[in-house]
């Protein structure tokens, strides 16, 4: 991981000086014992903030997505001969390039505005989960040697298998590995248990329609719109999110519980071909909804009924972005 | 919606967003054949089922019908 | 030839199958009038009639209403139903036509098409459109969806019995109601015209039975005692029926005589609202019925009954006055505004003979007036009675009754010609009494002035006399006495008219009756009328009754001032309905009227008949023919509350002028009958396809069930047998109907999709699936539906007596014999030239072809013989669905070229008022709910609606209307909107389908921009469908009502975007389509860019030199460039390329490169003529053997006389080479015919030569067929083989050999070969994907184009304003490539010959600030309408281009695209008011 860490840093800092990108987004260690966060850097001596580890939670396609719209609002108050490219730099694992290919194929942005440095990834830790593995303790000060997790806590010192504390994502995850880099730093990390991914979903499957319905409340219940998740996620890109919507407006604002419902449902909708799995909005809310039960049975219909996971080439277009009605096989004609 | 269907008096309220071309015709037919159905549904018109945005299906349901019919 | 500004800007399409309809709205929309003119009641022909079409199994009723409803729509369109082409006067540019229009009886601008006139219709006649498989009534719509969607009656004429009746009442029609139980309606019907049914139904003469069709079959219907039956049941009724009188008219008319002509005619003017008074001599009313007819004929009582009727109307009868002696005529004539006279003939006619005045003397009229009047006559033990009529028939059975033993007729001639209703005589007999025929009487022979005989005279039969019996002669010396004591002649009767002074005037003639108009029944006097006996002289009850009838009529109108003969002469003998087949009627057995018996009736006046029961009464009634169709009984006039129905309404004529005429009569279909081995019409589960078609069908007999005839139940084994009555010359029916085998497939896949277990075996000769991915359609069936071709014709079928199962015998391929049985049979029935195409071929001086269908051109298959007259469709020639439309669009753009110069002249345009200004008026909504007469009012509570929109938001106005839709309403509609100053209209009645462009007019008409209009459909999708549920459907509709008002108040004034045109268009690809699709355009003068690729025009038709009908395509080809390079509206670039496309519809520029040179060409609109390639064989040693050729090679030197011919004996062409295999699984569709076509001409050179063609399925359809018969004639012989055991090709030495296994041989033969040909079939060309991607059009997975829609839209694609005509969109024939170029530009000039391109308004618009220009509403936009503008960073939408669907919307997670008529806020306002509240 070392030897990763030197290298990212200094293929950001010789980016930064041919000035092949204008910004690189990487993260760098948080201002709590045991995370990482978001950062950009902009000038080549900055690059050696940059960090990379299993801390390294967030999905930061979603600061590309943003970095290049804000660009691409303030040039359209410049004069179009005068309007200039932004490129950004990104540390991108598995996950995170599949978001920048959603990205790509809904033409947010050319594939010459983004540089990606591609970096293996063996799964992040789920915060959530390490704080309930010490029984709720607060840590001060942390470590990670050797698959282990050392950390000194208010109820005294504590270990932790990191296998046993990688988030949900990250265990069964496919695409540990970047689909597409500009460049590549480190050999590809070892394959997780792709195997195992929908366990989960088919063991839920198999509940009666009710079972199923009640948790969908249950959990619904907990949600207090806070949006973090769509805020954290990287295809919730919309210049105005159905839920500040007028003329009409969709979702009410007051506390009907049905508004949470209605609010969810459609963000799960418009998550269809597009998740990619990278655990964001599962991290980032503060009342742990398990979101990631309905995205990933989104996701294994997505892939059972259409064949197509979110992200996982350029070619592979999510269902609703596909139809070709004049090379539909139309085979529901023959076979109703 | 289990109490709802315990009782045996309930009938339950259904809309049914259809196309114009297909199921909205479909359904005059049914009229000009005076085909007999339950009255308890209300048709939506809309120029095609690709019209349909998936709100307006949670938006039925939200507002109170108790299954939505998407037929084109 | 006419100058351009004398001809018509109007074309006549004739016939209005899919060819018509296509024709029409092709003519219309590039603005020609249209007149569209069918012999039927409704447009749409057979394919409204089909399930499904292949090869894609689109309903076929789906795709075709939407056409339907827009021709019907259509302003530039007028449908003319019901019409009949006599003849053409004229010459191209200016014909006048005429035409018979036979009556409709339906006033289709009032007929609402709601049908509840078909509710109360008692006629049922097996329903064409279902293949007689289920009934409809005699008023009746076609189909559900017809157009115009009016009803209509049918009748065959006056049935006999209606027009034999002397009242002519409905006959038909009662006894159809009767049949339906409806006995009040029935004696309702028969008191229009006659009030005495209890007395007609007992007494009358019956004319009607006489006339009865029925008595043809078996025995007439019981018509008089069906009458009767009806007439009994209201006299016992608690409540009788009573008609209902109109407002006093406040005058007053005088009868002479209670009889049956005056009360008759003082009921009819009763009625009509006169005071009538009646004055009867005698002392009871009722003339010849109370004092003539003995009472066990027709008890006094029930005649009382009658009569009561009558007084309860407020006649006043007063008896005991006689004219003359109690008041004197002229103050009669004085008192009263007008008199009838109806005294009757109540004197006996002399015998005139010596001892008359004997006692025992007795005349029939007063014998029988006293027995009626209650006196006591005795006539002694020996009676006899002179005559042969009912009088003396009714003085001889009195006789019997009242107590003289032996009584006898003596009548001068024989029973034949006895006057008397044969069953009074029969009845007579039966009672004992003797009848002496032929004798005469001469003298009375008497003893002290008392009778003791009577002496007689033999009598023989002469020559007939004026009535037409036999005169009766007196034989000389032949007297002889008959004993008796008494002598009653009925020999006739006379009219009392001694009250009729000569002040009076009126004259009286030579035989003692009054003189009469025979029409109004006026005497010479005005104001005195007549009737009955004393003008007629004795004649029958019911005579009586319709003068009475007659004179009121009369009366009224000398009363009203009007003329009293206008339009009531009518000739009952014409137009009667009796031609009808008989033989098709099984017997039914008259049921018997039951008698008292005559033992019991002997000796009393009871009445002898003891009338029907009702099971009897509808068993008699059911017997009914129903000859005339409709019964005329007029329920549905009654039924109709927008006063719809005419029975009235006549034939009448007319002409119209026209530039041109297109001929689309279509086809018939092939009456399986003629082939008798097969059982169809005899064995129930033998049905024809078309019924089978119904079968399946979700609106048909079964509701889509599959079920067999016989007993109901779903077949398992079902065989379709092909070629019935195609490809047979035994029925005169050489050609090939050409669709039946690809339509027994479609039948065959979606029979087992309607019944899982179904077991399709289609017998066959060849399978033709010769059309665009057939092949596909029929493989699928074979491997994926498991579906089984047999290849043989099975030769006859054998019904099962206890299943009613099929055995079918066929021989296999081998020659042994099979047998097997199925459950049910489909013949797949060929189609036929129309029924009447020889007369229509007369009336419009055309051609027909030797099978009897339009002679076409071979240069243009849509020209006929004459000038001006265009043919599409079946007409020409069997085809298929998509050849049919572009026959259809060809003859349009034909006659459009005839015309061109008259574009626009004939069309109305419509002018509305300036839209008014709406800013700050808010939202003020109207409410009209309409009752629909009763279809809507009858179930839900209208004005309860009305009054609950009142309550709604917005809403300023409401109103109830009977019929939103009728005129009057209109007019109102427009004139509230105005005064209430409206802002939005919610129209709450029919279908937005049907009626919402009518409603937006109105809106329009008062400067209310149309799309602030809503409808609720609270008919069909409320009223009608909840019938029984008054309540529930109430709520419904206020709660639809809610929902279109929520809707309504977003609704936003649209303006629908404009486009200019560029008028020129581009063609690319020069070869036969573009050529031809550059001299039409040039025809209608527009330009054109043809851009060819090779160095010279022409493309494959270079390599034509003869079509295998005939036609020289080199001299062809000649005349086509001459004309093309003189042209200067065309321009040619060969050698060229093209580089880019852009823009869109009525604005595209193209840019080619020619040689070096680089052109930029501004067009309107692209027709895509890139062709096609001959396959490049690798196969059979082609191109290293030099005897293995292609065919184009073959005819190239065939008609090259190449000199190396002469030295090819043995020829062997192997067939489907490149074609119909893994790699291209599609038929070339010209290479079987291009091989019998060189067959031909090498047999014809040198018959020795031996010709042998190896084929999979010979595919030379339609009249091709004749061809390859003419091929085996000349002994060209045809080896089959199967795809996968292929011939062989082998060199063997210098020649070759092709070893094939012959199935019939059933093993290998070898073939010595001088030459193998090849018919390597077509690839498309290669550049298609790259033209396609540059116009966004696509291809399918064969590399053709693909067409907007397989069956209805073959030349036009999704993207608007790009066509296709030839092999660019699939093999096929040079003629074929002619049309279709045509068609595209028919399609084209839709477009070039606007100004500007109007837009829908109900389009999809993008809020920028939402938009993120993800491209998802670009991606699945099926009309390349909505697209990304990257530097604006939002998608933009092409207002012209889009249709509407809002699929962009749906996509758009941003809810940026939103689609104007249905957008979010509009839905969500409807969703949202799903509820109260």
């Amino acid at each position: 991981m070392e030897n990763i860490e030197t290298k990212l840093r200094e293929e950001a800092n010789r980016l930064l000086l041919e000035k092949k990108v204008d910004v690189i987004v990487g993260y760098e260690n948080g201002t709590l014992p045991l995370t990482a966060t978001p950062c950009f850097i902009t000038k080549p001596e900055e690059a050696e903030k940059l960090v990379w580890n299993n801390l390294c939670t967030q999905n930061l396609a979603k600061y590309v997505h943003d970095l290049i719209t804000q660009h691409k609002n303030s040039q359209k108050r410049v004069k179009p001969e005068d309007r200039k490219k932004k490129i950004v730099g990104v540390i991108a694992r598995g996950c995170t390039t599949r978001s920048l290919i959603i990205h790509l194929q809904e033409r947010q942005y050319g594939r010459d505005e983004v540089y990606i440095i591609g970096v293996p990834c063996d799964g992040y830790v789920d915060g959530k989960g390490l704080k309930v593995a010490i029984g709720g303790a607060d840590i001060i000060e942390g470590s990670m040697e050797g698959g282990q997790i050392k950390m000194k806590t208010s109820d005294g010192d504590k270990t932790a298998a990191l296998k046993d504390v990688l988030a949900d994502n990250c265990k069964t995850c496919r695409f540990n590995n970047p689909i597409i880099s500009d460049v590549m730093i480190g050999s590809p990390a070892p394959a997780m248990n792709p195997d195992a991914e929908y366990d989960e979903i088919k063991e839920f499957e198999g509940k009666s329609v009710e079972e199923r319905w009640a948790y969908f409340m249950k959990e619904m219940e907990k949600c207090i719109r806070c949006y973090a998740c769509r805020q954290a996620c990287p295809s919730c890109y919309c210049p105005t999110c159905f839920v500040e919507q007028s003329q009409p407006q969709w979702v009410g604002i007051g506390e009907d519980a049905t508004d949470t419902q209605v609010f969810q449902f459609m963000r799960l909708y418009h998550m269809v071909g597009r998740c990619v799995d990278c655990g964001s909005c599962v991290s980032v809310c503060p009342m742990g909804v398990d979101l990631r039960k309905f995205l990933k049975k989104i996701d294994k219909d997505c892939f059972e009924f259409f064949g197509n996971r979110a992200g996982s080439s350029m070619e592979d277009m999510p269902p609703l972005g596909k139809f070709d009605e004049h090379h539909d096989k139309g085979d529901f004609v023959y076979n109703p | 919606m289990a109490e709802n269907l315990a009782n045996k008096e309930w009938t339950p309220k259904f809309v049914a967003i259809v196309c114009n071309w297909c199921t909205y015709a479909g359904a005059d037919l049914a009229g000009i054949s005076r085909i007999q159905y339950p009255t308890n549904v209300r048709i939506i018109r809309v120029p095609c089922t690709g019209r349909i945005n998936p709100f307006y299906i949670v938006k039925a349901l939200q507002t109170g019908a108790d299954g939505v019919l998407v037929s084109g | 030839m006419l100058k351009d500004n004398e001809k018509v800007g109007a074309v006549m399409v004739v016939g209005s199958g899919i060819a018509g309809i296509q024709a029409s709205l092709d003519l219309a929309n590039s603005g020609m009038k249209v007149y569209l003119v069918e012999n039927g009641i409704s447009i749409g022909g057979v394919m409204a009639q089909l399930d499904k079409t292949f090869p894609t199994n689109d309903c076929s009723a789906c795709i075709l209403s939407p056409k339907l409803v827009e021709v019907g729509r259509h302003p530039n369109v007028e449908i003319k139903t019901r019409r009949t082409v006599d003849s053409v006067e004229g010459e191209p540019g200016k014909f006048k036509v005429k035409m018979t229009s036979a009556p409709r009886y339906v006033n289709l601008d009032k007929c609402t098409g709601c049908g509840d006139c078909a509710k109360v219709c008692p006629v049922s006649v097996p329903a064409g459109f279902n293949g007689n498989l289920s009934e409809r009534q005699a008023i009746y719509r076609h189909f559900p969806q017809a157009i115009p969607s009016g009803f209509a009656i049918d009748k065959l004429g006056t049935s006999p019995c209606k027009a034999h009746c002397p009242t002519h009442i409905s006959v038909q029609g009662y006894i159809a109601l009767i049949a339906e139980g409806k006995f009040k309606e029935a004696l309702k019907l028969i008191k229009q015209d006659n009030p005495f049914p209890i007395v007609c139904g007992r007494v009358c003469n019956h004319p009607c039975e006489t006339a009865c069709m029925r008595g043809k079959v078996d025995d007439p219907i019981d018509i008089m005692h069906l009458k009767q039956f009806v007439a009994d049941l209201d006299l016992n009724s608690d409540t009788r029926y009573l008609p209902e009188k109109k407002e006093s008219k406040g005058k007053k008319v005088a009868v002479v005589g209670a009889g049956p002509s005056g009360l008759t005619c003082a009921y009819f003017l009763a009625v009509e609202g006169y005071d009538v008074d009646v004055f009867e001599a005698l002392p009871v009313a009722g003339g010849w019925m109370a004092i003539g007819i003995p009472e066990y004929r027709l008890p006094k009582k029930v005649l009382n009954a009658e009569i009561k009727v009558i007084e309860d109307l407020g006649v006043k009868i007063h008896l005991n006055k006689k004219i003359g002696k109690d008041i004197s005529f002229d103050k009669l004539k004085s008192d009263y505004s007008a008199v009838f006279i109806g005294c009757g003939t109540m004197k006996s006619s002399k015998l005139n003979i010596p001892g008359e005045d004997m006692q025992g003397v007795v005349h029939g009229v007063d014998y029988l007036m006293k027995i009626n009047l209650g006196e006591k006559v005795s006539l002694g033990d020996k009676v006899a009675v002179i005559g042969g009529g009912n009088v003396a028939m009714d003085a001889v059975r009195v006789a019997v009754r009242t107590g003289s033993k032996e009584v006898f007729i003596l009548y001068r001639r024989t029973r034949a010609e006895m006057p008397a209703s044969p069953e009074e005589i029969e009845e007579a007999i039966e009672e004992g009494v003797e009848m002496k025929f032929l004798v005469a009487p001469k003298r009375v022979v008497g003893k002290d002035g008392k009778v003791t005989g009577i002496e007689c005279t033999r009598m023989e039969l002469g020559e007939p006399d004026a009535s037409g019996r036999r005169r009766p002669v007196e034989i000389k010396g032949s007297e002889f006495i008959v004993e008796c004591d008494a002598i009653v002649p009925a020999i006739g009767q006379e009219a009392d008219l001694s009250f009729i002074t000569q002040e009076s005037g009126v004259a009286i003639n030579k035989w003692n009756n009054l003189d009469f108009d025979k029409i109004t029944y006026a005497t010479n006097v005005p104001g005195i009328f007549t009737g009955g006996d004393v003008s007629t002289g004795p004649q029958t009850v019911v005579k009586a009754v319709f003068s009475g009838k007659e004179a009121a009529k009369s009366i009224d109108r000398y009363l009203m001032g009007e003329d009293m003969k206008a339009g009531r002469e009518k000739d009952w003998t014409k137009d009667l309905a009796d031609k009808a087949d008989l033989s098709n009627f099984s017997k039914v057995p008259r049921e018997k009227y039951p008698l008292m018996k005559p033992e019991d009736r002997k000796t009393n006046f009871q009445e002898v008949g003891l009338g029907f029961d009702e099971a009897q009464a509808k068993a008699e009634a059911l017997r009914c023919l129903a000859c005339g169709i409709c019964s005329e009984c007029y329920q549905c006039v009654d039924a109709c509350i927008a006063k719809a129905i005419d029975h009235d309404m006549k034939v009448t004529e007319e002409t119209i002028e026209v530039g041109a005429i297109i001929a689309s009569p279509g086809f018939e279909i092939f009456d399986a009958r003629l082939r008798g081995e097969y059982g169809y019409g005899i064995y129930k589960n033998v049905v024809s396809a078309i019924q089978f078609e119904r079968i399946l069908s979700a609106s048909g007999p079964f509701f889509g069930h599959v079920q067999r005839i016989s007993d109901g139940k779903e077949p398992k084994k079902i065989a379709f047998i092909q070629c019935v009555g195609s490809r047979d010359v035994s029925c005169d029916n050489s050609w090939c109907s050409s669709v039946c085998c690809m339509y027994a497939t479609k039948e065959a896949i979606i029979g087992k999709e309607h019944a899982k277990g179904l077991e399709p075996t289609i017998f066959y000769m060849d399978i033709r699936a010769h059309g665009k991915d057939f092949d596909r359609f029929v493989n699928r069936a074979k491997d994926e539906y498991g579906i089984r071709y047999i290849r043989s014709m099975p030769s006859v079928i054998k019904e099962m007596q206890q299943t009613n199962n099929l055995l079918i015998t066929y021989v296999n391929q081998d020659g042994t014999l099979s047998d097997e049985e199925f459950d049910m049979v489909v013949l797949s029935v060929g189609l036929m030239p129309p029924k009447d195409a020889k007369q229509l071929a007369a009336s419009l001086g055309i051609e027909l072809e030797g099978h009897g269908f339009c002679r076409t051109k071979l240069e243009n298959p849509v020209e006929t013989s004459r000038p001006g007259v265009f043919v599409c469709g079946a007409f020409g020639g069997p085809k298929d669905i998509p050849e049919t439309v572009m026959e259809a669009s060809a003859a349009a753009a034909c006659a459009e070229g005839l015309l061109a110069s008259r574009r626009n002249t004939m069309i109305t345009p419509v002018e509305n008022p300036e839209e008014k200004d709406m800013r700050g008026q808010g939202v003020r909504t109207g409410v009209f709910v309409c009752h629909c007469g009763i279809n809507i009012g009858g179930v839900v509570d209208v004005p309860a609606v009305r009054d609950y929109a009142a309550t709604l938001p917005t809403v300023v106005y409401t109103a109830d209307n009977l019929f939103t839709c009728s005129q009057d309403t209109a007019v109102k509609m427009k004139e509230v909107i105005e005064e209430q100053n409206l802002t939005r209209v919610v129209v709450a009645s029919c279908s937005p389908r049907t009626h919402e462009g009518l409603f937006q007019e109105n809106c329009e008409k008062a400067g209310l921009n149309r799309y602030l209009f809503e409808m609720a459909n609270i008919r069909d999708q409320n009223s009608w469908v909840h019938m029984h549920e008054p309540e529930a459907a109430t709520e419904k509709a206020k709660d639809l009502l809610r929902m279109a008002i929520a809707k309504a108040q977003y609704l936003k004034p649209l303006k629908p975007g404009q486009l200019s045109v560029n008028h020129q268009a581009l063609i690319i690809g020069g070869g036969l389509a573009g050529m031809t699709a550059a001299l039409s355009l040039a025809d209608q003068g527009f330009a054109s860019f043809i851009v060819e690729k090779e160095d010279r025009l022409g493309g494959n038709y270079n390599h034509l030199y003869k079509t295998l009908e005939g036609l020289d395509a080199q001299a062809h080809l000649k005349g086509l460039l001459d004309k093309i390079y003189k042209n200067p509206l065309i321009t040619v670039t060969t050698s060229a390329k093209i580089e880019k496309i852009e823009g869109f519809i009525g604005n595209y520029k193209t840019t080619v490169k020619a040689k070096d040179e680089e052109k930029v060409f501004e067009h309107g609109i692209v027709i895509v003529a890139t062709g096609a390639y001959e396959n490049k064989s690798q196969e059979y040693l082609y191109g290293q053997n030099a005897s293995v050729k292609t065919q184009r090679e073959l005819e190239t030197m065939i008609y090259g006389k190449d000199s190396k011919l002469a030295a090819i004996k043995n020829v062997v062409m192997i067939q489907c080479v490149g074609s119909r295999d893994k790699e291209r699984p599609y038929c070339s569709r010209y290479c079987c015919s291009e091989a019998v076509k060189n067959a031909l001409e090498l047999k014809a050179a040198d018959p020795s030569r031996d010709i042998t063609i190896i084929y999979r399925d010979i595919r030379t359809f339609a009249f091709k067929e004749d061809y390859y018969k003419q091929a085996r004639e000349a002994n060209i012989k045809f080896i089959s083989y199967e795809e996968d055991r292929k011939p062989e090709v082998v060199a063997v030495g210098d020649k070759v050999e092709v070893k094939v296994f012959d199935p019939i041989l059933n093993e290998s033969v070898s073939l010595p070969a001088d030459a193998v040909v090849l018919s390597v079939g077509v690839v498309p060309n290669p550049e298609n994907a790259t033209i396609g991607q540059m116009l966004k059009i696509p291809t399918n997975q064969d590399g053709f184009f693909m067409e907007a829609h397989v069956k209805l839209r073959p030349v036009d694609f999704a993207t608007d304003g790009v066509f296709m005509c030839g092999m660019s969109h699939s093999p096929k024939f040079s003629d074929e490539s002619i049309t279709q170029a045509n068609a595209a530009v028919s399609r084209a000039v839709m477009v070039l010959c606007l100004d500007y391109i109007e837009a829908e308004g109900k389009t999809a618009y993008v809020n920028k600030e939402r938009c993120s220009a993800c491209g998802l509403c670009e991606i699945n936009c099926p009309y390349s309408a909505i697209s990304v503008n990257v530097a604006e960073g939002c998608a933009e939408v092409n207002a012209v281009l889009c249709k509407g669907c809002g699929i962009c919307t749906a996509s758009c997670r941003m809810n940026a695209v939103d689609l104007n008529g249905f957008n979010n806020e509009e839905v969500l306002a409807q969703i949202y008011n799903l509820n109260e509240g």
